[in-house]
């Protein structure tokens, strides 16, 4: 039976990166998950709303656990900030008895439908549910071109962090290297791989020069080491990665960036254009060319 | 306004974040990402808080810097929760009309439509292109449910999150974009364009 899913593609990737709103949904289908969209708004953002508030942080992420409650069905993210947002408030509302009252109490006083189930949300992140033994294989069935084009894996904070919510491999993590490899593509080695593209935290819209800074810095390491890409697995990374070379201007390494998906899209053999790659303000060229190439010698 | 109320929800803070157990090693500053490129030092801000010292909270925007990425509350070996004490010493400045900027332009963008980053027209054309509906199906061009959004920031009172701003003496005005922060500023913001 087709597994469905409460699909949160998060603000960033519907309203500035269509393109990985779309390949997303494309290589799922292709993967027969099913993505069931839900009048969501946003996670809110983990870095700017949680500063300034947590309790009302927490009930506009659980608004979204609400909502996908409805339909009991988990919550798809393919963004680590609303990952970050909702697993977190998800975890909160669970042990805390007392929080929990008062946000459902806020959330039935404005109406909202869902309210009383908002803690029994699961919350996954899309290397959550790709990574398992099973969607590794069924990508592993659906690869048609073996690129082998050399990209970094950007893993991003919230995903990874902190590792006592997350429970994750912080340190050394490998479900992204190994979904690139199994797709095809050469995860390359470098340093401060783990490390943060500089959005966050508010950083990007109230900081920009200590932003700029710490993405140029990973920049550099990424493209001394060979890497034709980043891979992300979050809008915002993929945002800070393809705006913040632009602001940065010229002198500075181009690396283009892509969202999980769209790589996979290129390994099913889906067309750079389908996946949007092309909408991009640095796009990939090099992966484009590559797929072209390998779905010419297909025709052949 | 940085009298005994807010020594006493700094005292909590710290307690809650851990930070009793804080041996300024140094590991926080050493991981942090915005360290090199800005004058945020973890261990420094920990350390100044513990002292007393509330010039990070009421006067300095060090802890603005941070990314929250959390390597820094990751890799402390005594498991002070550094992030988190950030998060919530933040959370005081707020209330002290200390914030960037820019973020008042996007908490503005969550109370219209829901979403910090709003559509607009050019990228709605390329939804389209890419043979997605032009209007995502989210809250924002659902009805019933932005107004029931709506009402929840009304219970939040939402529009009253944060002050108005006072701007950090000596902002640097150089790259000013000239954000509308709704004061009649003589002196810019620090950052970059808002969201």
């Amino acid at each position: 039976m087709t597994e469905r899913f409460a699909f949160f593609p998060g603000c960033i990737s519907i309203n500035l990166y269509p393109s990985i709103d779309r390949a997303t949904r494309l290589v799922m289908a292709e993967l027969d998950y099913e993505l069931v969209d839900m009048p969501f708004a946003c996670c809110p953002p983990p870095g700017v709303l949680r500063s300034y508030d947590e309790p009302t942080w927490t009930t506009l992420a659980a608004r979204n656990l609400a909502v996908a409650a409805r339909e009991g069905l988990p919550l798809l993210t393919i963004c680590n900030g609303c990952f970050g947002s909702l697993h977190e408030a998800s975890a909160r509302l669970s042990e805390d008895v007392e929080l929990r009252e008062e946000v459902v109490l806020a959330l039935r006083e404005a109406g909202i439908e869902g309210a009383a189930e908002v803690a029994d949300v699961k919350v996954l992140h899309i290397l959550d549910l790709l990574g398992t033994p099973e969607a590794r294989d069924r990508i592993s069935d659906r690869v048609v071109h073996r690129l082998g084009t050399p990209v970094a894996v950007h893993y991003g904070c919230h995903y990874l962090r902190p590792s006592t919510r997350t429970g994750r491999d912080v340190e050394d993590p490998r479900v992204l290297d190994d979904l690139v490899e199994i797709a095809g593509f050469k995860s390359v080695p470098f340093p401060q791989k783990l490390s943060c593209c500089g959005a966050g935290g508010g950083a990007w819209s109230g900081q920009e020069a200590t932003s700029l800074s710490i993405l140029e810095r990973k920049l550099g390491e990424m493209s001394s080491a060979g890497a034709e890409a980043v891979v992300n697995v979050c809008p915002f990374c993929h945002l800070q990665f393809d705006q913040g070379q632009r602001r940065l201007g010229r002198g500075v390494p181009s690396v283009p960036s892509v969202h999980l998906s769209q790589l996979l899209g290129l390994a099913f053999g889906m067309k750079d254009k389908a996946l949007g790659l092309h909408t991009h303000l640095v796009p990939a060229r090099g992966l484009a060319k590559a797929a072209r190439s390998a779905r010419a010698d297909d025709r052949k | 306004m940085a009298g005994e109320g807010l020594r006493a929800r700094i005292a909590v803070i710290l307690e809650l974040a851990g930070v009793d157990a804080c041996i300024q090693c140094g590991r926080c500053t050493a991981t942090c990402p915005a360290a090199l490129p800005s004058s945020l030092r973890a261990r420094e801000v920990v350390r100044a808080v513990q002292d007393g010292d509330m010039t990070v909270v009421t006067d300095r925007d060090d802890i603005w810097h941070c990314t929250t990425c959390f390597s820094c509350q990751e890799r402390c070996p005594k498991g002070v929760q550094v992030t988190q004490a950030i998060l919530w010493l933040r959370g005081e400045a707020v209330a002290l009309g200390r914030y960037p900027a820019p973020h008042t332009a996007a908490l503005a963008e969550i109370s219209r439509t829901g979403n910090i980053f709003p559509l607009e027209a050019e990228i709605r054309a390329v939804r389209g292109q890419l043979s997605l509906p032009l209007d995502p199906p989210d809250c924002a061009h659902d009805p019933e449910e932005l107004a029931a959004f709506h009402r929840l920031l009304e219970v939040l009172a939402f529009e009253d999150l944060a002050p108005e701003r006072r701007p950090y003496a000596g902002e640097d005005t150089g790259e000013n974009t000239g954000e509308d922060t709704g004061e009649d500023t003589d002196e810019g913001s620090g950052g970059g364009e808002g969201s």
